[in-house]
């Protein structure tokens, strides 16, 4: 009997409208967005490229010719792209944003941007070590050489005052947050077929619910029968998404993928039995029951960082119950903690969570759904 | 006006729907308003990155770097804990930590100096910037710490040399560095009015284009170019009444800026956009009749024409290639539109002239998107 429910509910599942786009095609289809939307913004505007810029030559000086030529060398050090050119054609290019900027040659040198931000901050910071080297020196050599030669030695000299060092070998693309928020959408999706499950199972509620209580199948078999077909179903699901989102989008996840198998089992029970628990409670209406589902998966959603990226940090530093107790946050934080942390604690944490809330749900939508007797249908 | 007030009934009763789109963009809203920078100069200004410092020396020489590095970039809190340091990085709730490791004071004149230590988003411009304020500022104190100055005296002069800086002149006056907080609010506008038009304004429409119902009705006393008349009236006056919902809002959390000299054009920009949304939700409620499919096309609509359009992601940060493609999404045009105006110092000629064109081309989406929806219907009806 178990298994003949479960074959048949998971055939019906994967004929489901409800089901297969929402858990299924909506999640393929945002991810699709979101990589439309800035899955190269980390490659193209977090990570260095040689910055172009104009130089209008007002005055020939050497230091600064000499400078240019060692900022613009091609190769691995190179910083600078350089387009020597006049005044008008400068400030065209400028306009035109094919510059970030323009250097002027002269005695000094000068800039001029058409607005602010990092690459100008960078031509700036250029331009000013070539200020306060030559007001330093300038300065000294007048009133005594000698140091300013001790002066441009120590400038000069090769020597690092500040190493890098990291904490993690991990993917440190901050937009791959949104990805996380959208796995566990995905995981909280499932609710859809916790709660078709919930609703063919009371007779208040459609009429094959009533047919079927008017069967002489045991109840708590069906209920486990159509629970583990919905939670096989959506396992996969979030398998398929995982899969679409490394191999076809080039989303880097780290490459552990072996602790997502147990991960992505936890999100689907606990996506399922939300949705079960939820059209369990009470005698409203399917529609109410599925715009309160809807609303509660939009607001976790939300909290866990799927439509604003910050929010799960502003909540961690002001609120942080509020993400221990977000089941969305819990399995976004597990996606991220197995790229980022070589240790399995904190995914082990949220794992844990993850299951606490699954056995929660799992035990109050039986709990409900057990013994519902109807006197007459 | 019974069709007109029909249709109102049929429009209440997808309020929870609404509800929930209406509530979401709220939400949106406020919270970004919460992270928008305050800059809204003209001038030239370094970049200002948020940054931790984590002092485990204690030394004059390791206060007088935080104090430097707090005086050119914002300073956040962090614990010395490898967690909270790596989760803010990832989060960009700072750009860079710096580390300064015990002995760095005592070490900092002698052969072998102490490194301090960096973490930083591997090979990023912040990285490369910050990194080299450190280096010049450090190299400078040690300068003058190896010639005999003590670390306040050294740290003075380090100082003193680094206020010499570039001129620096900008090209354009009237742009600002920031948009104004109002027009992060209208820059969600476009998600909220597909959504709701589509899930509220669009139901009436699915009605009374049901077979049964439109048999009957054509049966009627009621022409049927009358109650085209006042389903389009219905249709017109809910899409004015949402757009006004949202402008009483925007009013009120936002009366602070009203006289910034965009929000004019803007109103304007916001109707184009509400006209785009009105046609989708034409075509949405004409041709969809099942309610899941329907759900299922409002978001994909919704948040599809969005995330493409650049209004959830700014224009700048999306490769030019998806830009190419958004250029023939309306919403595209919507959101350069308000960045335009949200940007501007002051509404020169050439700003309008950008604005109207995209005024020009949502009207014309509009226009296109209510004309496939009456084909759509016409075919099927022909097939029918």
């Amino acid at each position: 009997m178990f298994g003949h429910i479960f074959k048949y509910r998971f055939k019906s599942m994967i004929r489901c409208f409800d089901v297969i786009f929402w858990t299924l095609a909506f999640p393929l289809l945002l991810s699709l967005f979101f990589y439309f939307g800035f899955g190269s913004f980390f490659e193209s505007k977090e990570q260095f490229h040689v910055i172009p810029a104009a130089v209008v030559v007002e005055k020939e000086n050497p230091y600064i010719s000499q400078l240019f030529e060692e900022l613009s060398v091609k190769g691995e050090d190179q910083m600078l792209e350089l387009t020597f050119t006049d005044r008008e054609e400068a400030e065209r290019l400028l306009s035109d944003e094919k510059v970030e900027g323009i250097f002027t040659e002269g005695d000094e040198l000068g800039l001029i941007f058409k607005k602010n931000g990092l690459s100008q901050s960078i031509l700036k910071a250029i331009a000013d070590n070539y200020a306060q080297v030559s007001a330093l020196i300038k300065e000294r050599a007048v009133s005594d050489p000698a140091e300013a030669a001790f002066m441009l030695q120590s400038i000069t000299e090769d020597i690092s005052l500040n190493k890098e060092i990291t904490y993690t070998g991990g993917n440190m693309d901050s937009m791959l947050q949104y990805f996380y928020a959208l796995l566990a959408m995905t995981c909280l999706y499932g609710s859809f077929s916790g709660l078709i499950n919930a609703e063919q199972l009371q007779a208040n509620l459609s009429p094959l619910a009533a047919r079927k209580v008017a069967a002489p199948a045991h109840r708590m078999k069906m209920i486990l029968g159509e629970f583990s077909a919905s939670v096989l179903l959506q396992t996969a699901i979030i398998f398929i998404v995982i899969l679409f989102l490394r191999f076809v989008l080039g989303i880097d996840f780290g490459n552990r993928f072996l602790p997502v198998i147990p991960l992505a089992f936890a999100g689907s029970i606990l996506g399922v039995s939300f949705g079960f628990f939820i059209g369990c409670i009470g005698k409203a209406s399917a529609q109410l029951k599925n715009y309160l589902m809807i609303a509660a998966c939009m607001v976790l959603s939300f909290l866990s960082g799927l439509m604003i990226g910050d929010i799960k940090m502003w909540l961690e530093r002001s609120c942080p119950i509020i993400n221990r107790l977000n089941p969305a946050a819990l399995i976004a934080d597990a996606f991220y903690s197995l790229n980022i942390y070589d240790s399995y604690g904190r995914y082990l944490a949220n794992l844990a969570g993850i299951l606490i809330y699954a056995a929660v749900f799992c035990i109050g939508g039986f709990m409900l759904a057990r013994r519902k007797k109807y006197a007459s249908l | 006006m019974q069709v007109f007030k029909c249709f109102f009934k049929i429009v209440k009763k997808n309020a929870v729907g609404m509800g929930i789109y209406f509530g979401v963009f709220l939400l949106l809203s406020i919270f970004m308003s919460q992270f928008t920078a305050d800059t809204q100069k003209v001038q030239y200004e370094d970049a200002r990155l948020s940054i931790a410092v984590i002092d485990r020396d204690g030394s004059e020489a390791s206060r007088a770097l935080t104090e430097y590095m707090g005086n050119r970039h914002d300073l956040v809190e962090l614990n010395d804990e490898k967690e909270e340091i790596q989760d803010a990085l990832f989060a960009r709730l700072v750009e860079y930590v710096l580390i300064i490791p015990e002995g760095f004071g005592e070490g900092l004149a002698s052969e072998d100096p102490v490194q301090t230590e960096n973490l930083k988003v591997p090979g990023s411009y912040t990285g490369y910037l910050v990194d080299n304020q450190i280096e010049a500022y450090l190299k400078y104190l040690r300068i003058y710490l190896q010639s005999g100055e003590s670390v306040p005296n050294a740290s003075d002069r380090a100082e003193e040399v680094l206020s010499n800086t570039a001129k620096v002149a900008m090209q354009d006056m009237t742009v600002l560095s920031d948009m104004r907080s109002v027009f992060y609010y209208t820059q969600y506008l476009p998600f909220v009015f597909i959504a709701i038009l589509a899930v509220g304004i669009s139901a009436p429409l699915s009605v009374f284009v049901k077979k049964d119902i439109k048999m009957r009705n054509d049966c009627g006393a009621l022409s049927l170019r009358g109650r085209n008349i006042q389903m389009l009236s219905a249709f017109m006056a809910s899409a004015g009444i949402v757009w006004l919902v949202f402008a009483v809002v925007g009013f009120f959390l936002y009366n602070k800026e009203l006289d910034s000299p965009g929000i004019p054009y803007t109103l304007l920009n916001s109707i184009a956009v509400l006209l785009v949304s009105a046609s989708l939700a034409f075509l949405v409620g004409m041709n969809i009749k099942n309610e899941n499919a329907k759900w299922a096309m409002v978001n994909v609509f919704s948040l599809g024409l969005s995330f493409l359009g650049g209004v959830f992601v700014p224009q700048q940060m999306m490769d030019e290639k998806i830009l190419m493609v958004a250029r023939f999404m309306p919403t595209y045009w919507y959101v350069k539109n308000n960045s335009l105006l949200g940007t501007a110092a002051v509404i020169t000629d050439s700003i309008k002239t950008q604005f109207w064109v995209g005024i020009l081309i949502q009207l014309g989406f509009a226009a296109a998107i209510f004309t496939a929806g009456l084909v759509f219907t016409k075919v099927k009806e022909g097939n029918n």
